[in-house]
């Protein structure tokens, strides 16, 4: 899948900053409420359960089962010209959030309902480049690579 | 809301709805106004409120077209497709409050021949998670977010392809009776929709809505407006409903909870009707699931008999409950909704023909919009003197 022509987000982003400054190191970031301990995701600058303004950014495992899923047919999004593609909702192992990214290393013809998914962290954009989260089949469970991104 | 001193869908008027309208906006506009105040039995001038939508002809340049002498609010709701219903309820309030007489409800745009969907602005709430979250994924319109909840409530509950294709072969059906359609020339059976390419997986050509130049037109007034002469359309209740969280998709909990099941437990709660008291549905069918799953939300069924209700008891003329008897969003025409209650108003008058309903007394009508905010009223013929 060529990335390049994939408009990178304003990476500036308070929300945003410290995800995509994680997923550039191959690490997949989410903030935590400094209130309630919650895992807001998407990320709000006013926690909606404490009203707290202040989050720890911490590191999750990168694994998760699918959720749901689409496999886009026509072509719409900005630097997204080849199809098909799939699309995917992640629900992640180790926290209680559903993360949206593309879906690789898999035809989308063989994806399954809950199916065990990991990371892959993937260059993107030329100005500014950026690293995407994109998800893929996790190969085995017993063979997880300890680096995902390798 | 609901009073017992309720408004009045007082008048309706569409043009007929095509792919390529030679008119501009501003004069498909003008003919489904002119049509709507000559229905209603007011001259245009009288009309002194007006509730629009983003992308569809705007408040000042209805006033400047008709050269309204006197509009005194206007107002724009912006749920999406659920914003139809909704200024419903909006334009009731004016006119029971007296704010003002005479509200217009309409929808005027080249939705085919304009400015590509995908080029359009977006008027989606929390920008940045569109931008940071979903186009950088690859997902950037309706079809691939609702395919989301598709594909989810498909699996939970076994909805099947069978049911998607009798929605999009149901409303077909319908506009093939109904001239003023988009479709009503074009028949689609089981081979052609099985053969429709994929848009965004589940959802294939033809579970998607069309997209339309044209326009439609409603006034609401605290006066019925028909002198005895036909029944009068009077709003017995709307309400409106919001997801949680409203902006986002994908961490509802649960996922598949809108906010139509809220407004649907509201308005049923008001009136002493239930689901089983409507002799039609209008419900909001941007794409055919959207379909199964707000029948489901208002309370037409429950995930255990959704697929009965529309693969056996029916969902077309003779059905059990007749849905979308003018064609829809998927077959009539794109006027996000707004063509929902132009149908239902004629279907509870007894005007339309050979797709009529018979003795059609309460029309359910939903709208569905942005990323799952939800709105229903309820229609009743009433007989007489008002
Ligand atoms: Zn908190």
């Amino acid at each position: 899948m060529d990335l390049r022509d994939v408009p990178a987000p304003d990476l500036e982003d308070p929300l945003f900053q410290p995800y995509w400054a994680g997923a550039a190191e191959g690490k997949l970031v989410l903030p935590r409420c400094s209130g309630c301990e919650r895992v807001n995701w998407p990320p709000r600058s006013v926690c909606p359960h404490c009203r707290s303004t202040e989050s720890a950014w911490a590191e999750h495992q990168p694994h998760g089962t699918l959720f749901s899923w689409t496999v886009v047919g026509r072509a719409t999004a900005p630097g997204y010209h080849e199809v098909p593609y799939a699309v995917g909702i992640v629900a992640l192992d180790d926290a209680p959030v559903r993360l949206m990214g593309t879906i690789v290393g898999a035809e989308p013809s063989a994806l399954v309902m809950d199916m065990p998914m990991s990371a892959r962290f993937a260059p993107a954009g030329s100005s500014p480049e950026f690293t995407l989260v994109q998800w893929e089949p996790t190969a085995d469970l017993s063979a997880t690579p300890t680096n995902p991104g390798s | 809301m609901n009073s017992n001193n309720a408004a009045y869908v007082r008048g309706v008027g569409n043009t007929r709805y095509v792919k390529k309208a030679d008119q501009s906006v501003e004069a498909l506009a003008v003919t489904a106004i002119d049509a709507a105040a000559a229905d209603a039995g007011i001259a245009v001038s009288d009309i002194d409120g007006i509730i629009v939508y983003h992308g569809h002809i705007g408040t000042d340049e209805v006033i400047a077209q008709l050269r309204l002498p006197d509009v005194k609010l206007r107002a724009i709701i912006d749920i999406g497709g659920a914003s139809a219903v909704s200024a419903l309820q909006m334009a009731s309030l004016y006119v029971l409050n007296g704010a003002a007489t005479n509200v217009l409800l309409v929808r005027a745009i080249k939705g085919n021949s304009g400015p590509r969907k995908a080029k359009r602005r977006s008027f989606l709430p929390s920008q940045q998670f569109r931008t940071q979250l979903e186009y950088v994924a690859g997902c950037n319109t309706p079809a691939q977010r609702y395919a989301f909840l598709c594909r989810r409530y498909m699996h939970e509950h076994g909805l099947t392809r069978e049911h998607l294709a009798e929605i999009a072969l149901a409303a077909r059906a319908h506009a093939n009776l109904n001239p003023d359609a988009q479709m009503y020339e074009r028949t689609l059976d089981m081979d052609e929709y099985l053969s429709g390419r994929v848009i965004a997986d589940p959802y294939w050509l033809y579970d998607c809505c069309l997209e339309t130049d044209g326009a439609c037109a409603v006034v609401v007034s605290a006066q019925p407006g028909t002198d005895g002469q036909r029944p009068a359309v009077k709003i017995l209740a709307t309400e409106e409903g919001h997801a949680d969280p409203p902006d986002d998709i994908t961490n509802r909990d649960p996922f598949l909870h809108v906010g139509l099941e809220k407004a649907a437990a509201r308005l049923w709660d008001s009136i002493s009707l239930g689901p089983d008291d409507m002799d039609a549905a209008m419900v909001y069918d941007c794409f055919t699931f959207e379909v199964a799953h707000q029948l489901e939300a208002a309370g037409f069924a429950t995930p255990d008999t959704i697929g009965r209700l529309i693969l056996e008891d029916g969902i077309r003329l003779g059905g059990k409950l007749p849905v979308n008897t003018h064609g829809g969003l998927l077959s009539e025409g794109h006027m996000v909704g707004l063509n929902h209650i132009v149908e239902a108003t004629r279907q509870l008058r007894g005007e339309c023909g050979p797709r009529q309903v018979s003795g059609a007394r309460h029309v359910a009508i939903t709208g569905w919009g942005n990323l799952g905010d939800g709105s229903i009223t309820v229609l009743g013929r009433h007989d007489g003197s008002a």
